[in-house]
């Protein structure tokens, strides 16, 4: 008897510290995104608050027409799909790199992580400068014209813009996986190592038999959260090249964003993000079953 | 809000008429040029303390050494060929001939906006409600070209550094009349010069202008007391004195009695224009659309695309806006 009066109060106290993270999340998660499922089948256009008709399906149907909604599903799923195993493999490295137990590791540790620390319109800003078309004025291109090659117009030039946007991309977000990575590596229990090279398993063997399956989980994780936050890119596009040049880095939340507040297309934007939601969902969904199998 | 988007807020019935703000007699004061663009459909719905103006600024050193003239009054100011020559010229030693704004926002439509102007055109109708015909006609194909060949002769960088021009890396630069105190203040080793706004062969004389300004909101619960506010607000005392601190030319033609400062050169200059090329941007319920379109246009323009492909995209960018909420009433 005494053993469920506790459970009782220990339930009702519960309840009480949640309830703030709860309220949050309803009010500033929750509520916006029902409003934003109410005014995607809306004419709402955000200079005009009180004339707000309903249309239906009207949103939905023009923007599966519309030429610059599906660039911006190319370019954001190219951006995806290049960053996140480019951002992944560098995080593990790195994370291989520094789990060893050596003097001045932690100088690394802090300065591949660091990037992850400053914000990241600071980083955008940092390398449009870094990756400026003239040669007199970029970095990079002064780097590449004295070592005799060509420059490159980076940000300026729709074939390289949104790779130069996914290099950047992965050197700021690297250094958050590799603390996970870190972590993971950290969790293989010694012994199999031991044991691994009493089989006579060289470096490579081990690390493929060994280490990959011990970071399984973490791998699968750290490839889900990445893949989710590449979908969602706005920042970079939005600081460094303003979705050009020639629509080349518009992305799915960019032209969400331009819809909705440069253009004043509310109700369009609404259903453009809601549309966005669920190829994001099946994204995760789909990916879960493939890690399951 | 700033000057441009005034007609937005007009068309959306979110501002209110301030016609009966003044007299006709105050009304004279003000500059025409602030009027012009605080007017939407026939009325003014809002009202400006300050004003802005673009003039080509050059760097006298390098002018001087490659021999090019510099016109003395505004009938002898550049024409896009001589603008072009020059540009061409003053391009060596790892200096640019000149450079254009490329904020890759309001800045483009702001300073660009005047080369249309002086071929002819403009970016929409008069009345603010048809791009297509006009951001993207032969004039306006001919304007963006011109300023393309600039970019793409290597005679402009399409990337510029910050103050590039205040750096010597530019030998000129269209630049608001906001630059006169910051040279001033922060550059005083260069030897700068500030002269008219290059004009298209055989074209208008045409200069931007365009700054903020103050209106009242439906919402207001005392239209009286507003009036008031707004009155005081912009009385030739305090809009002379305001515009004093903040080294921006006035709209009241009253003030610059006072601001003897615009009587000389560099200030002068920019007097001049204001009151004689200045052209503000368009009055258009779809500005914010038109604007976005405009410097879109013009980057992908620099960046290869075809400039009627690119500004007819625009044009039927804009007219869809305006089309789709504009167009019934």
């Amino acid at each position: 008897m005494q053993v469920s009066v506790d459970k009782k109060s220990e339930r009702g106290a519960a309840y009480l510290f949640i309830i703030p993270a709860v309220v949050l999340l309803a009010a500033f998660l929750l509520y916006p995104a029902l409003q934003t499922v109410r005014y995607a089948f809306t004419d709402y256009n955000i200079m005009r608050p009180d004339r707000i008709k309903f249309c239906g399906l009207n949103n939905f149907i023009e923007l599966f027409q519309d030429k610059d909604f599906w660039i911006a599903v190319k370019n954001t799923l190219h951006f995806t799909i290049l960053v996140v195993p480019f951002q992944t493999v560098l995080a593990l490295a790195l994370a291989l790199l520094i789990s060893s137990r050596r003097k001045g590791v932690s100088i690394f540790r802090a300065a591949y992580f660091s990037p992850q620390v400053t914000s990241m319109v600071v980083v955008a800003i940092l390398w449009t400068v870094l990756y400026n078309s003239n040669p007199n004025s970029g970095l990079l291109n002064a780097l590449l014209v004295n070592l005799g090659m060509e420059p490159c117009g980076f940000l300026n030039d729709p074939k390289t813009a949104m790779n130069s946007i996914t290099f950047m991309s992965a050197w700021q977000g690297a250094g958050y996986q590799m603390m996970i990575f870190l972590a993971g590596l950290q969790g293989i229990p010694k012994d199999q190592y031991e044991a691994a090279s009493i089989d006579g398993a060289g470096k490579i063997k081990s690390f493929l038999y060994v280490t990959l399956p011990g970071l399984k989980n973490v791998i699968s994780y750290v490839i889900m959260i990445t893949v989710i936050q590449a979908m969602k890119l706005f920042t970079q596009p939005y600081v460094m090249t303003k979705g050009g040049p020639q629509n080349a880095t518009r992305t799915l939340v960019y032209y969400v964003y331009e819809q909705g507040f440069q253009k004043r297309n509310f109700g369009y934007a609404c259903a453009v993000a809601a549309v966005f939601f669920v190829i994001v969902i099946s994204l995760s969904i789909g990916m879960k079953k493939i890690i399951k199998a | 809000m700033d000057g441009p988007t005034v007609s937005v807020y007009a068309a959306n019935e979110i501002t209110l008429p301030l016609d009966d703000l003044f007299t006709e007699a105050e009304w004279e004061d003000f500059l025409d040029s602030s009027k012009q663009q605080n007017t939407y459909d026939g009325k003014i719905y809002a009202v400006g303390a300050t004003e802005s103006s673009v003039a080509l600024f050059y760097n006298a050193d390098m002018l001087e050494e490659a021999g090019i003239r510099i016109p003395q009054s505004k009938e002898e100011a550049w024409t896009w060929t001589e603008f072009y020559e020059a540009a061409k010229k003053l391009t060596k030693d790892g200096v640019v001939g000149t450079n254009i704004i490329m904020d890759k926002g309001e800045g483009l439509p702001y300073v660009l906006e005047q080369f249309w102007i002086s071929n002819g055109t403009d970016l929409v109708s008069a009345d603010g409600s048809k791009a297509d015909g006009y951001i993207n006609s032969q004039e306006g194909i001919e304007a963006a070209e011109f300023l393309n060949s600039l970019i793409q002769g290597g005679y402009a960088n399409i990337d510029p550094i910050q103050k590039e021009f205040h750096n010597e890396r530019a030998a000129t630069m269209l630049g608001g009349s906001w630059e006169v105190a910051t040279l001033e203040n922060d550059y005083p080793d260069l030897n700068w010069g500030v002269t008219y706004f290059p004009v298209a062969e055989n074209g208008i004389p045409s200069s931007p202008t365009g700054d903020w300004v103050a209106s009242v909101t439906k919402n207001t619960q005392d239209m009286e007391a507003a009036r008031e506010v707004l009155r005081f607000l912009l009385s030739s005392e305090n809009v002379t004195t305001y515009a004093k601190a903040i080294s921006k030319p006035p709209t009241r033609i009253s003030s610059y009695e006072v601001l003897t400062e615009y009587n000389e050169y560099p200030r002068s200059l920019f007097k001049e224009q204001l009151m004689e090329t200045g052209h503000p941007r368009p009055r258009t319920p779809s500005y914010s659309v038109l604007s976005a379109e405009f410097s879109e246009a013009m980057l992908n323009i620099f960046t290869g695309v075809d400039a009627k492909e690119a500004l007819d995209a625009a044009a039927a960018a804009t007219d869809k806006d305006y089309n789709k909420y504009y167009a019934q009433e």
